[in-house]
């Protein structure tokens, strides 16, 4: 059954013939009436109605009780017992226009009908009607309002019952301090509510509030629960976990029962025996903390599972249950628990439900028949599942299909719109408004919303507002096109620049499909939060060298300049300058950061000059110098000169130092033999050598006694070795020293392509702090393992 | 004669193999643990390590395995098993830096080779890691007190300043890191900047959800206000 019906009937009967005129010539021609005693919400209607009127028309409306115009507004009139949250009416009648739903007596503020207070239909009737006058909110800082000082109205007719119930994202009551960029937005968090109003409202309290109720029980801080640790879930590494339990003791379904006894009959958490639970209840919401504050529901839902704890137990019993029962993870095991406290519910408040997650480690359908008042939400990949092969989009439909089969309910969704959660891939632009359009199309059958969970993008609202926008509005009206959304939002935003903006969003939207295809798998499953199976540095490096490139960037930076450049000395020019500081600049800026040591990095390679065979003392006395220098960042002073030069037969790398020390009797070297794990505490020349095919890193260190050896270092291990072929000769002077050292390339480059490289040196000299030198300027003290930062070595 | 054989040999090695499985030896482990028996104890988690069905599994006894022979004073044995551990290409980033921190922090509490808990720091450094988690923390902490033993402590501020950009590092954390710059900047002299970062620690301190001591905190903001 469609849940949305917008009934345009066109009866000549009992319709107008002719449209009814608002305004005319900036002058107003209707009154906007409200009932006597009318409710604070269908007052706030009225003036939001009178408002906007008058923005459009440049006419002032007046709200009030009488009304000295034939034609006139009627808010809050109609009989609205029977209706729906946010179901309302907007109809002509005679010269009357009704807007109305049914309304609460709750006084009005932003706060409390955003969160808890659904029945607000007149509302709700005014923004349709606003709407249809073509006015937009895109964002809390800017509104578009056409202007029409001539206003007519047409006949309507409308009956509107929304598809979705429950609509929630993330800026929320932390809005304003959370983002960087709240600020330009809203200066009280009560106009970010305003504009979650006025784009679509969906209360989300009394629907399947929350998760992790274990949790939140407090059991973990409750002495006599936690008197016996078989309570307690057994983790793989045989110990205990307070925070979770082991969903097949007995008493765990005893445990969920009290508290549900508890909660639907009334009591306080002390009453019911839960005084450590965690939070204290919300006043004039709930007896109990969050998340316990749905009036008709009560979540059962196991603590959430993290990198290194699945949240299984391991006791024998519980694998046992699992070889009896088995299943891809503990769907049977934990939703045994959760159907006997559902049967236990269902006698005893036959007309109350129990909610939980289908999230890990209970993702699967259960095999046994679920209660009647079961009631579950969904957590899925979401929207951009639609860039993962097509059978994953299905796989996402058929499970909300079955889930609406199993538990005779529209289940909501609770859907991952963060792909930089954990950091996992900051700075790429997660934008896809026709992909959420197409999948709050795909649902509406099935499902009773969405809450999107949405990151502040690097900690900025504004590369978020647009999809956050296109969800509310598609969730609104799934009918809507998205194109034209699109379109109108652009126009409301950017004015003269829409066109830009449009395509600036556009190319970022492709930019993203583009990183999803080179970086994930053709087959690869889209992930509930990110797609990457390692949120290694690799993936999140390859960002800026596949798609978010110099050329790229350089596309979006022209569209940004055009948009500068139309909206200059307009209203719109401050919504261009957001979308410059806290977006591309953002992105720029990070490139720039990270690509500065590689550009001074590529700029300080080194090309080492050839020669045939081991060089003669005439090939070293031409071979360019290459000197040491303080390697202490935060010291000025000059170092004890060293120098070195490179030389390459192509197979071999010749290496000469020349070190001066003045006080080399009291040099700290004491090993005579090489392969020493300890030789880096003497007096040293160090080598460091990375590949990077093999991402390995070798650094070679000699003493002033010809010993050396060298540490081979790749990813977290490393290991001391005398690499093969490697030759050291050290002659010693009166005020200096000297190497001769040989290393075969292949000892440091074994499957060949780019070599890094860099020397440095470490004085230990008896009664003299340590001193070091380096050749790089990027690799400085403290960085010398930082292959990022060593220059390339070029050998022909 | 060749049948009985093989199904004897086989009952043979299906009861060894049961006797070793991987519950069976982490139940025995878990049991030795508590009764206090502690080189019982790491024998079978040695064991259960072993049997371990994945890298997940294996991690999750490391800590325990750590502690154990900490408690065994088996520094060289537990050098060798984490430098053995970290070979182990199946563990993720986050469980290799976990395995680097802990291999540091035997060189550096007692400092034995600050060199080398260096090195095993940078190449900790090295790994992708989420900013501002608890094993990201970790590496920061233990290259700011080997600078700090060493009175580095320009570096100690070097390294630990852009931790409090990040705004998922823990209260503890943040506390712990604000401490160690505000020691560092009066052990420079800086007495201004040293008391700033202790009231940052001291707000902090405030902030851990659990019980936690800020004492220190307060009483360096009493010695540098008095």
């Amino acid at each position: 059954m469609k849940k949305i019906f917008l009934l345009l009937a066109l009866s000549a009967a009992v319709l107008n013939a002719a449209p009814l005129k608002i305004a005319e010539n900036g002058k107003a021609c209707a009154g906007i009436l409200i009932p006597a005693d009318a409710k604070p919400v269908t007052r706030l209607a009225a003036g939001e109605l009178a408002d906007y009127l008058g923005k459009m028309t440049g006419a002032k409306f007046t709200v009030g009780t009488q009304s000295t115009h034939k034609v006139n507004f009627r808010i809050g009139f109609g009989d609205a017992s029977d209706f729906q949250p946010n179901e309302y009416v907007i109809r002509t009648s005679g010269n009357n226009i009704e807007i109305y739903g049914r309304d609460s007596e709750k006084p009005f503020n932003w706060f409390e009908f955003y969160h808890h207070v659904p029945w607000q239909g007149s509302l709700r009737g005014v923004y349709e009607f606003l709407d249809l006058q073509g006015i937009r909110w895109p964002n809390p800082a800017i509104e578009y309002v056409p202007k029409k000082k001539d206003l007519m109205v047409d006949d309507l007719d409308i009956r509107r019952k929304f598809d979705f119930i429950t609509v929630k994202d993330s800026p929320t009551w932390d809005f304003i301090v959370k983002t960087k960029d709240g600020k330009e937005y809203a200066k009280k968090i009560d106009k970010v509510y305003q504009w979650l109003l006025r784009i679509g409202f969906f209360s989300d309290r009394f629907h399947l509030y929350g998760c992790h109720s274990e949790f939140r029980l407090g059991l973990y801080k409750d002495p006599e629960w936690l008197s016996d640790p078989t309570r307690l879930m057994l983790g793989f590494d045989g110990k205990r976990y307070n925070r979770y339990s082991c969903w097949t003791h007995p008493d765990i379904v005893k445990i969920w029962i009290k508290a549900v006894d508890g909660y639907f009959s009334g009591k306080s958490t002390v009453e019911a025996g839960f005084r450590y639970i965690d939070g204290k209840p919300p006043k004039g919401i709930s007896h109990w903390p969050y998340p316990f504050v749905c009036p008709d529901e009560f979540m059962v839902d196991p603590m959430d599972n993290t990198s290194t704890n699945d949240g299984r137990c391991r006791c024998d019993r519980c694998n046992q249950y699992r070889k009896d029962h088995p299943c891809e993870d503990d769907t049977e095991l934990i939703w045994n628990v959760i159907i006997k406290v559902a049967e236990f519910a269902h006698k005893k408040y036959p007309d109350k439900f129990i909610t939980t997650l289908v999230y890990p480690p209970k993702q699967q359908l259960p095999k046994r028949k679920l209660p009647p008042n079961i009631k579950v939400r969904i957590c899925l990949s979401g929207p951009k599942v639609g860039f993962a092969a097509p059978k994953y989009f299905e796989a996402e439909m058929k499970k909300i299909e079955d889930w609406y089969k199993l538990t005779g309910n529209k289940v909501p969704l609770w859907v991952y719109h963060c792909i930089d959660f954990g950091n996992a891939m900051p700075y790429l632009v997660e934008t896809y408004p026709r992909q959420i359009a197409r999948y709050v199309k795909g649902i509406r059958k099935w499902s009773s919303g969405i809450y999107m969970e949405t990151n502040a993008w690097n900690g900025c609202f504004t590369p978020i507002n647009l999809d956050i926008y296109i969800n509310r509005r598609m969730m609104n009206n799934p009918d809507r096109d998205v194109e034209k959304e699109l379109k109108d939002f652009f126009k409301a935003a950017y004015g003269p620049a829409a066109s830009e903006a449009e395509k600036f969003f556009g190319e970022l939207e492709k930019l993203f499909a583009d990183f999803w295809k080179k970086t994930v798998p053709a087959d690869a499953a889209p992930g509930l939060v990110v797609p990457w199976e390692r949120k290694g540095y690799e993936t999140k490096y390859s960002l800026w060298t596949l798609t978010y490139t110099e050329e790229n960037l350089q596309k979006l930076e022209n569209l940004v300049r055009q948009m500068e450049k139309k909206t200059a000395g307009t209203i719109y020019a401050r919504q261009v300058s957001l979308l410059r500081k806290y977006m591309f600049d953002e992105i720029v800026n990070a490139r720039k950061q990270l690509f500065a040591d590689e550009a001074a990095r590529k700029k300080s390679a080194y090309t080492v000059p050839m020669v045939k065979g081991v060089p003669a003392e005439t090939d070293w006395e031409k071979a360019p110098v290459l000197n040491l220098r303080q390697a202490d960042r935060f010291l000025k002073t000059a170092v004890v000169p060293g120098q070195f030069r490179l030389l390459s037969d192509g197979k071999n790398l010749y290496c000469r130092a020349e070190l001066t020390e003045p006080a080399l009797d009291r040099s700290k070297s004491s090993h005579t033999r090489s392969g020493s794990r300890d030789i880096w505490h003497d007096n040293t020349f160090e080598l460091f050598f990375y590949s990077v095919a093999d991402r390995r890193l070798s650094q070679l260190i000699f003493n002033d006694l010809g010993a050396w050896s060298a540490l081979v270092m790749r990813r977290g291990s490393e290991e001391w070795k005398l690499l093969p072929g490697v030759t050291v000769s050290a002659r010693k002077k009166t005020d200096s020293w000297s190497l001769d050292i040989t290393i075969p390339i292949a000892a440091v480059l074994p499957e060949g392509g780019e070599l890094r490289f860099n020397a440095t040196r470490e004085r230990n000299i008896k009664g003299i702090t340590p001193e070091f030198s380096t050749w790089s300027g990027l690799a400085l003290l403290g960085e010398w393992h930082n292959y990022y930062k060593l220059p390339t070595l070029i050998i022909r | 004669m060749m049948k009985i054989s093989l199904i004897v040999l086989c009952s043979v090695l299906t009861a060894s193999l049961w006797a070793q499985s991987y519950p069976e030896e982490l139940r025995q482990a878990s049991a030795a643990y508590k009764a206090g028996k502690s080189e019982l104890a790491l024998e079978h988690y040695s064991k259960a390590h072993r049997l371990a069905p994945d890298a997940k599994a294996r991690f999750s006894l490391l800590p325990v395995q750590i502690t154990l022979y900490m408690k065994l004073k088996k520094a060289a044995e537990l050098e060798a098993f984490l430098a053995k551990e970290r070979r182990d290409e199946s563990y993720n980033d986050m469980q290799l830096r976990y395995l680097l921190n802990r291999h540091a922090m035997l060189h550096v509490w007692p400092k034995r080779d600050t060199r080398y808990a260096m090195t095993l720091l940078q190449m900790a450094r090295m790994l992708p890691a989420e900013k501002g988690t608890n094993f990201y923390f970790e590496t920061y902490q233990l290259l700011a007190d080997l600078y700090y033993g060493q009175k580095k402590y320009d570096y100690v501020i070097y390294y630990m300043e852009p931790l409090l950009k990040e705004p998922k590092l823990h209260p503890s954390n943040r506390y712990k890191t604000c401490m160690v710059i505000g020691r560092s900047y009066l052990a420079k002299g800086d007495k201004a900047n040293a008391l700033k970062y202790f009231r940052e620690a001291l707000e902090a301190g405030k902030k851990v959800p659990y019980k936690y001591n800020y004492s220190e905190a307060e009483k360096y903001i009493k010695g540098l206000t008095k």
